[in-house]
C-alpha cells in the first residue's frame, strides 16, 4: 500500500511539474526519436502455469430411435506452461507482451509484440467424442470406453530472440466490414511436437505405458505469417439458401514449415525430414461457420 | 495513521459522499424494523438508479509516436454505453487485518455497449450512401468493429463478491457465482444500417417479444453464459518497486467450478454449447503491467 500510495503521488507530482515546465521543454533530435517505439500503451510480463480440466463443444441431435441426444467432443485437461523449464516466481522467465492501439495504413486497432518465449508448453492430455466427460484425472479404458483420440503435446516453443505480432484491426478505410486478423511468427520459431494414442490398459495418460504409440517430431516454422478477415454476414446462395453465419476470409497464408526428427513408437532411428516451402493459401479462400 | 489507514478512512468517505448522493433512493425503516438491530456496526450502501443511465463515449487515447509515420498512435471508443435500472448493495466493514467492500445484493439488469470504435471522430457527418463519402468518413465509420449487449445479468443470492485491502497493503478481488447466476451475451456486427436506423430485432429474452431489453442488429452472434459454482480466489492487485520501474503486479489466484456459453446462436441458428470446467492455476502465475 506504502508503494501503491507513493506511486500515485509521485505520478500526480510529476503530472504537475511536467504541466508546469511544459514552457521549458526542448527539442528531441532525430536520432533520439528513432529510438522511441511509443509514447504510450502497456507492457505485460505474463508468467501463467495452469489446467483447465475439460473444455467441450456440444451439439443436439437425434439418435436412431428419433431420440433427443447431446453429443460432445471433449479437450480435457488442457495445459500452459509459459516456462516449462523453471519452476518459481524468481526463476520463471515470462513472455513479454507489448500493446498499442494503432493506426496503420487504412487500418486500425489493437497491436501486440509478443516476445521472450523460450519454453512455452501446451498440453492436451486427450480428446474424445462422447468419452469421459469428467474434469479431473483421466480413467483407464478398462473403466468405460474413452472414445479417445489420444492427446497431443506442444513442447519447448521457442521464438529464438524474435518476436511474435498478433494484430485485431477494424477493416477502416478500405471500406470492407468485419475485422482484421493478423498474425507474424518470429523468423524462426521451433517446438516439439508429439502425439500419443493411448492403449488399453493405460491408467495414467502422464506416464507412457508400453501399449502406447506416438508420433513425435522437431517442427520449425520459417516467416509464417496469417491474415485472416473475420466478419458475421447474411446471405442466400444460388439455391436460395441462407448461407450467412461466421465468416473466416484468408487474406495472406504463407511460409516454410521443416518437420524433422521425426519418430513413430520405440523405434531407435528417425524417420528423417519432411519440408513444405513455400506454403501459400489462396486469397479469397474462405471457412464459414453456421447453425443448421 | 499508516497509509492503509488513510486509504480506508478515504473510501469511507468516499462511500459516505456516494450514498448521499443517492440517499432520496433509501427507505426509512420503521421502528420495529430498528428493535431489530442488535448493535452491529458497518455500513451498508444501496444503489438505486431508475431508467437508464447513459455514457456518451468512453475513449482510451494511445498516443504513439513513430518517425516514420507508418504506424500511428489510436483510439479506442466505447459509444453509447447504457446500464437500465440497476438496483444493488454493498456492505462495508473493517476488521483488524482488513477492510471489506462486499456486494450485498443485486436485481436483474441490463446493460449494452452501442458501438466499439477505433479511432472514432465525433465531428464527422454519418455515411450518406447517396452522397460521395470522403476517406476520413470511411475510417471512421469503418473502424466500428459492432455493438456488446449483456441482457438479464442475473447473480444468485448466494453469490459471494468481495474487495479486501489488508494490512499487508495488498488488494484483493474474490466471486463465488453459484449456479442460477447467468447473463445473455449478444455481440452484432452491423448494429446500424448507412442511415443509422436498426434493421434487425432479436429476441434475446427468450420470451416471445423483442420490445422491451432486447436488442437490434443485422448480423449477430449470442450466447447464455451461465455459472455454476464458479469460483475465483484471490486475485491480488499491488504496487511494486518506484520510479521508472514501477509496475502493477497482478497474481492469480485459484478457479473452481464452470463457465458455459449455452446455445451459441449466429444469426438465429445454433452451432451448439460450449464451455470450461475445473480450471487450476498454479500459485507462480502473475502479470505485471507497467507504461511504456
Amino acid at each position: 500500500m506504502m508503494k501503491n500510495t507513493k506511486s500515485i503521488f509521485i505520478l500526480a507530482m510529476s503530472l504537475l511539474v511536467a504541466t508546469n515546465s511544459a514552457s521549458a521543454m526542448q527539442s528531441i533530435d532525430e536520432d533520439t526519436l528513432r529510438d522511441l517505439t511509443g509514447q504510450s500503451g502497456v507492457d505485460i510480463d505474463i508468467n501463467f502455469k495452469g489446467t483447465v480440466g475439460r473444455i467441450y463443444f456440444s451439439t443436439k441431435g437425434k439418435d436412431i430411435s428419433n431420440n433427443d441426444v447431446t453429443n460432445t467432443l471433449n479437450f480435457r485437461n488442457f495445459s500452459i506452461d509459459t516456462d516449462g523449464t523453471n519452476h518459481g516466481a524468481n526463476s520463471d522467465r515470462a513472455i513479454k507482451v507489448k500493446l498499442d492501439l494503432v493506426e496503420k495504413g487504412l487500418k486500425s486497432g489493437l497491436a501486440a509484440v509478443i516476445t521472450n518465449i523460450n519454453d512455452l508448453d501446451l498440453k492436451f492430455e486427450q480428446f474424445n467424442v462422447n468419452g469421459d466427460s469428467g474434469s479431473g484425472a483421466i480413467a483407464g479404458e478398462a473403466g468405460s470406453p474413452m472414445h479417445s483420440y489420444g492427446g497431443l503435446s506442444l513442447l519447448n516453443i521457442n521464438d529464438h530472440n524474435g518476436e511474435t505480432n498478433v494484430n485485431f484491426f477494424a477493416r477502416g478505410k478500405s471500406g470492407k466490414e468485419g475485422m482484421q486478423m493478423e498474425i507474424q511468427l518470429p523468423k524462426l520459431l521451433t517446438l516439439n511436437l508429439k502425439y500419443t494414442d493411448y492403449g488399453s490398459d493405460n491408467t495414467n495418460n502422464n506416464t507412457t505405458k508400453d501399449d502406447d504409440f506416438s508420433f513425435s517430431g522437431d517442427l520449425a516454422l520459417n516467416n509464417f505469417t496469417v491474415e485472416n478477415s473475420i466478419d458475421l454476414i447474411t446471405g442466400k446462395n444460388a439455391k436460395g439458401e441462407d448461407v450467412g453465419g461466421l465468416h473466416i476470409g484468408v487474406i495472406t497464408q504463407t511460409g516454410d514449415i521443416t518437420l524433422s526428427n521425426m519418430k513413430a513408437g520405440s523405434q531407435a532411428g528417425t524417420m528423417g525430414r519432411m519440408v513444405i516451402n513455400g506454403y501459400r493459401m489462396t486469397p479469397e479462400s474462405y471457412l464459414t461457420i453456421q447453425g443448421k | 495513521m499508516n497509509m492503509t489507514s488513510k486509504f480506508v478512512k478515504l473510501l469511507s468517505t468516499l462511500l459516505v459522499l456516494f450514498a448521499a448522493k443517492f440517499s432520496y433512493a433509501l427507505t426509512p425503516l420503521v421502528d420495529d424494523a430498528l428493535s431489530d438491530v442488535s448493535g452491529q456496526s458497518g455500513l451498508t450502501v444501496e444503489m438505486n438508479t431508475h431508467g437508464t443511465t447513459t455514457i456518451d463515449e468512453f475513449r482510451y487515447t494511445d498516443e504513439n509516436l513513430d518517425p516514420d509515420e507508418l504506424i500511428k498512435g489510436g483510439s479506442l471508443s466505447l459509444r453509447d454505453i447504457k446500464l437500465y435500472s440497476t438496483k444493488f448493495s454493498v456492505d462495508f466493514d473493517v476488521t483488524a487485518t482488513e477492510a471489506i467492500l462486499k456486494l450485498n445484493s443485486f436485481s436483474v439488469t441490463d446493460m449494452s455497449f452501442g458501438a466499439i470504435q477505433f479511432n472514432y471522430d465525433p465531428t464527422l457527418a454519418k455515411i450518406n450512401p447517396l452522397v460521395l463519402s470522403s476517406e476520413a468518413q470511411k475510417k471512421s465509420h469503418y473502424g466500428g468493429v459492432g455493438a456488446l449487449y449483456v441482457n438479464d445479468f442475473t447473480i444468485h443470492k448466494d453469490a459471494g463478491i468481495s474487495f479486501k485491502i489488508n494490512t499487508a497493503g495488498d488488494f484483493l478481488f474474490n466471486t463465488l457465482l453459484p449456479a442460477g447466476s447467468f447473463f445473455y451475451l449478444t455481440y452484432t456486427d452491423d448494429d446500424y444500417d448507412a442511415n443509422g436506423d436498426s434493421t434487425f430485432a432479436f429476441d434475446t429474452n427468450g420470451d416471445g417479444e423483442t420490445s422491451t431489453d432486447d436488442i437490434v442488429g443485422k448480423n449477430y452472434i449470442s450466447a447464455k453464459v451461465v455459472f455454476d459454482d464458479f469460483n475465483i480466489k484471490d486475485i491480488t492487485f499491488s504496487g511494486k518497486e518506484d520510479g521508472a520501474g514501477a509496475y502493477l503486479e497482478v497474481t492469480l489466484g485459484d478457479t473452481d467450478g464452470a463457465i458455459a456459453f449455452n446455445d451459441i446462436n449466429i444469426n438465429g441458428k445454433v452451432i451448439g454449447s460450449a464451455g470450461l470446467e475445473n480450471i487450476k492455476t498454479d500459485p507462480v502465475s502473475y502479470l505485471h503491467i507497467r507504461g511504456h
